[in-house]
């Protein structure tokens, strides 16, 4: 970022907090931002606090058994426990301006059937910077289903969001996270998995959005399966950097991502995965499928693996490819008109990760919105 | 019938309006319901509407896509032209119960992906079944008897006898008299290099099965 708006933008946020003096944004000398697009920073100029919060939707009887508030109201009652830490600039950024994040916590034994859908509730502000901030934490042997909505509709404004997910020994979460709107957003995620707990995490995008996602499995039979689905049109950019670190023995991991981008959207989807020496046996294995729409869509997909242990097994793959002209003409050939049939095969592209979306009443409505 | 190379899949292919096939001259005179139209003018879609079907010699499999919500976009597709109601899941659901019966298709087999993962035989019997479903006024059935064992080919052949009727034409494109034992054929064409060179009636393919292709050649 250079020129005239840079200057106003960095300086506006030097007076929102003294712990951004410093604070530059990445560039793409950083390996980390090597092919992400940040020229759409460079639409920002000088931003104020935009208020946000996030909103719970849940049943009474699990309202009354979970705590849900922001960090400050809930203090004593929810465990303090040491977070793993990554934060690249943006994450900085939240957590300079953010001090007091909502925290959602699940009692250890509590095994909660019905979902909890978090939604964010932005204000109606352009020219504004937002920090969503959300703790998952989930006590030994307990179990949840949530729905993290982020869709900031806003113009020449930035979101830095930050979530965390701490699942103790046991723990079950299924984690379907929702990133849409016309706002600048770069989201980190961090999840911290015990031994024997499970982290299931689906990620859509829908619009412009980097997603940052740092898992690590701490602990023999703790396990990591993440799916991503990215789905953009226009001048859109879908950023997913996902880094799983294997760090005890018996661990598995798996994320499946898939992309559709039509007229000149770009994909990004690097997939890090780090088993470290004493991490003997566990299983690692990584999928990228992309459908292209048009012909001046991109994808760039790249997997890592770094691999410290000998008695292990990692697995990679990456595919890019159009619509299947023998099976759009089938469906065709039965009557449905060529567009409608193209629908029908880029839905089906889509579905096989939504289906990962197990309450039904979240996955009609990621289908929707996934159309407009 | 005819020896391999002679055409007849692609004939059929041709009817349907594959794109791979580019037809250079000549029409296709369809009459339904007294109206005549020539096959070349219209999409491809729009001849499944106006009662074309084609069950495909190797269906294509697409395990995205579930069967159900294909036979169904595919039935109200046709209604819609026709100006006839739509149905909705549950009404379609009980529209296919009996169709399913009558193909012995256990019903998990809507849930699953089109053709995907099915066996051979599976995969024909789901062209009948769409056949069952859109009611063609032609259907062309590309060696529908390939790859079927004893059994499933008594299944799809009662299927194909039930389906056929006064207002509808269907035609079979096979090698083997077996299929014609259930299915016994008004008139038997021999396709040659793209041309019919003899035509007759059910003895015909008898004599075939006899002598083979090359006593008509000669």
């Amino acid at each position: 970022m250079t020129g005239l708006k840079a200057d106003l933008f960095s300086s506006s946020l030097n007076r929102l907090s003294p712990e951004l003096a410093s604070w530059k944004a990445p560039t793409r000398a950083q390996e980390a931002f090597k092919y992400t697009n940040l020229k759409r920073l460079q639409t920002l100029e000088s931003v104020e606090l935009g208020e946000w919060k996030f909103d719970l939707q849940a049943s009474a009887h699990d309202r009354s058994q979970i705590f849900f508030d922001r960090a400050s109201r809930l203090a004593a009652q929810i465990p303090q426990l040491p977070i793993q830490s990554s934060l690249q600039s943006f994450g900085q950024l939240n957590q300079a301006l953010e001090k007091d994040p909502f925290v959602l916590y699940v009692p250890a034994d509590l095994q909660l059937k019905d979902g909890l859908k978090i939604s964010a509730q932005f204000q109606n502000k352009d020219n504004a910077v937002y920090t969503p901030a959300l703790h998952i934490i989930l006590g030994s042997r307990s179990s949840a289903k949530i729905f993290e909505v982020i869709r900031a509709g806003h113009e020449r404004s930035l979101v830095a969001g930050v979530t965390r997910v701490h699942l103790a020994s046991e723990a079950f979460v299924e984690h379907v996270r929702c990133v849409d709107g016309t706002a600048i957003q770069f989201h980190e995620a961090f999840a911290q998995v015990a031994a024997g707990a499970k982290y299931h995490s689906t990620n859509i995008t829908l619009a412009s959005a980097r997603t940052d996602h740092h898992v690590w499995l701490m602990d023999s039979g703790a396990e990591c399966k993440m799916h991503g689905l990215y789905k953009i049109k226009s001048k859109d950019e879908a950023d997913f950097h996902t880094v799983i670190e294997h760090r005890a023995p018996a661990t598995t991991s798996s994320q499946f991502y898939k992309g559709i981008l039509d007229d000149d959207a770009r994909g990004i989807f690097n997939g890090r995965v780090h088993i470290y020496p004493q991490a003997q046996k566990s299983i690692a294995e990584q999928v990228n499928k992309n459908l292209l729409l048009s012909d001046r869509a991109e994808i760039d997909t790249k997997p890592e693996l770094q691999i410290s242990a000998d008695d292990v097994k990692a697995t990679h793959g990456a595919t890019v490819g159009q619509i299947d002209a023998d099976q759009l003409f089938y469906l065709i050939s039965r009557g449905v008109p060529a567009e409608a049939a193209r629908d029908l095969l880029i839905e089906g592209f889509a579905g096989e990760i939504l289906d990962f979306v197990t309450e039904p009443q979240w996955r009609h409505d990621l289908n929707q919105w996934s159309h407009t | 019938m005819g020896p391999n190379g002679s055409g007849k899949s692609s004939l059929s292919k041709v009817i349907a309006g594959h794109p791979a096939y580019n037809v250079t001259e000549g029409s296709i005179d369809y009459e339904v319901n007294f109206k005549k139209k020539n096959l070349l003018e219209l999409e491809p879609n729009v001849r499944a509407c106006e009662g074309v079907f084609l069950a495909y010699q190797y269906p294509v499999e697409i395990p995205g896509v579930q069967n159900m919500a294909f036979l169904r976009s595919a039935f109200n597709a046709v209604s819609k032209y026709h100006g006839a109601t739509e149905l909705n899941e549950a009404e379609f659901e009980n529209f296919l119960k009996p169709k399913l019966k009558m193909l012995q298709m256990r019903e998990d087999f809507l849930h699953r992906g089109v053709n995907s993962g099915f066996s051979g035989g599976e995969k024909k019997r789901n062209e009948i079944l769409q056949m069952a479903v859109l009611s063609p006024r032609l259907a062309i059935l590309d060696e529908t008897d390939s790859g079927l064992d004893i059994d499933a080919l008594r299944i799809v052949a009662e299927g194909v006898n039930k389906l056929k009727s006064k207002q509808n034409a269907i035609v079979l494109i096979t090698h083997y008299q077996r299929l014609l034992e259930y299915i016994v054929p008004d008139r038997v064409h021999v396709l040659s290099g793209g041309k019919i060179i003899e035509s007759g009636d059910r003895n015909l393919a008898l004599k075939l099965e006899e002598r083979g292709y090359d006593w008509l050649e000669s």
